[in-house]
């Protein structure tokens, strides 16, 4: 349309297409801003953006759009979160009032507390085992927990893994 | 259908659920490194995923079953028996031991979703064991993972951590003594996420609600554990506090309400899924108190599983049609409470 000028004043270039509908009747008009103005009796006309600013942002990867991204909180791959790390950290502070994950844990440094844990429960269910007279299952929770014993005994004796 | 064999029984976290706390659940999602999440994937390389996964599941799993959804009704089916959600997706495959606690879900929205569920307030416990879980799979795959964000899923609720737990609370002291207002309240400022029945996306009824971890960033999984079991024992303490009360000043229009509610279930010819659970809850909570006359709660929890549309339907190998499910559903509660007696 840059070529153009507007179809009424013929001075200003026709930044508008214009679509007038009179008795049913379809009318495209090029028009330059302050015209469709006039045309249309005082109505606020919307500009199309820059095309530049149209053109969606997309994950190379996997096509992901930035506009799903922002709309649905979710992204198609590890690479979306390369590709729009800046947004996604402004989504995570609202989510979750954070945007970085500034705890790492190894999940080695707590296998002694879950293995006791466990073994707490096998032990409560291999008592109910003996009470239902399930020998095959109380077997079978037996061999459960020599087993975490035999890890923890490791871990006992070689702290850090 | 062949596969609903596997699942004619009500799982036992379900039938003897917990009293007020009716169950815990620990979850986490991962992503093998260097591949799309499954939404943006075709089959054959959800395939594979599901090919490399399911071999080290096979190792790490006694007893097993497994299933893949690929109709509506079928994810309608597990999502009433609390495996998957409203928002899961329409390829994930199911793996899952005997009584189905420990579930393995497959290219959902993430590549994999581990869940621990047990019955009764065990949150420690639920989490030992799918951090035991975690620690095993991590010996066999590289996950996605980077410095900034942690551990890298498909949704930004996840991001960080991938951790939620949660747990499903039976409230009806709460909703009866009308103190619903005054908790909402409360929950909205606390650190979790409150949602219906069937997790996401679901609606509060029959006086369940399930109450998550909202935080997988800036937090670690511990106090992540912390922040959950403080919610869970304020709201612990005021559903004890409404059943004294309402025992103590409207015995007699409970007791109303139980009879009302026994016969309608013992009675009715025709009757919807959310009156059924209206009814049964009334129930529920008249059997946990101790009430005469009403059924022993396994039995109302295992009906509260089997009147829900996609299991009403699984018993007459879907083929119920849609107008006779409303008279199908009150058949089967006159006929499983009558056997009782």
């Amino acid at each position: 349309m840059q070529n153009r000028y507007c179809e009424i004043c013929g001075e200003r270039p026709a930044e508008i297409e214009y679509i007038e509908v009179i008795r049913g009747k379809k009318r495209l008009l090029h028009l330059c801003k302050v015209c469709a103005e006039k045309q249309a009796n005082g109505l606020r006309i919307l500009v199309p953006e820059e095309e530049s600013e149209k053109i969606e942002i997309t994950c190379p990867e996997c096509g992901t759009p930035l506009s799903y991204v922002k709309t649905a909180l979710r992204v198609g791959c590890p690479v979306c979160y390369n590709v729009f790390e800046g947004e996604i950290k402004d989504l995570l502070k609202k989510l979750q009032g954070s945007s970085t994950f500034s705890v790492h844990e190894d999940l080695k440094s707590s296998e002694e507390k879950d293995l006791i844990v466990i073994k707490h429960r096998l032990k409560k269910e291999l008592e109910k085992a003996v009470e239902s007279e399930d020998f095959e299952k109380a077997a079978r929770l037996r061999d459960e927990i020599n087993e975490i014993d035999r890890r923890l005994k490791w871990l006992g004796s070689n702290p850090l893994d | 259908m062949a596969w609903v064999e596997s699942f004619r029984l009500t799982p036992v976290w379900w039938q003897s659920q917990g009293k007020i706390v009716a169950s815990s659940r620990a979850r986490f999602v991962r992503n093998l490194e260097g591949k799309k999440f499954p939404d943006t994937l075709v089959k054959e390389e959800r395939d594979t995923i599901l090919n490399e996964v399911n071999i080290s599941l096979d190792t790490l799993v006694r007893d097993f079953k497994t299933i893949s959804i690929d109709t509506g009704i079928k994810k309608e089916f597990f999502t009433e028996r609390h495996i998957l959600n409203r928002e899961s997706s329409d390829f994930a495959f199911i793996f899952t031991n005997e009584v189905e606690e420990e579930t393995y879900i497959i290219n959902d929205r993430d590549h994999l979703r581990v869940q621990i569920t047990m019955p009764g307030l065990v949150l420690d416990e639920v989490f030992s064991m799918a951090r035991h879980r975690m620690r095993a799979l991590e010996r066999e795959f590289n996950f996605s993972y980077n410095e900034t964000f942690g551990y890298l899923t498909s949704s930004l609720t996840n991001t960080g951590t991938g951790l939620r737990l949660s747990v499903l609370m039976f409230i009806p002291g709460i909703f009866l003594a009308r103190e619903t207002e005054k908790i909402l309240a409360l929950l909205v400022k606390a650190p979790i996420v409150l949602r219906g029945l069937y997790g996401e996306k679901s609606e509060i009824k029959g006086n369940f609600i399930q109450i998550s971890t909202k935080f997988t960033l800036g937090v670690s999984l511990e106090d992540s554990l912390r922040m959950l079991q403080e919610v869970v024992k304020a709201l612990l303490e005021t559903e004890k506090r409404s059943r004294d009360m309402i025992l103590a000043s409207a015995r007699v229009e409970l007791e109303d309400r139980v009879s009302r509610s026994m016969a309608i279930l013992e009675s009715a010819r025709i009757i919807s899924f959310d009156e059924a659970l209206e009814h049964l809850s009334i129930v529920k909570f008249a059997s946990q108190i101790g009430f005469e006359g009403v059924p022993d709660e396994n039995l109302i929890n295992k009906l509260l599983l089997w009147i829900s549309p996609a299991h009403l339907s699984a018993l007459y190998s879907f083929e119920l049609k849609d107008e006779d499910m409303d008279i199908k559903r009150a058949e089967l509660l006159r006929n499983w409470l009558k056997e009782e007696d």
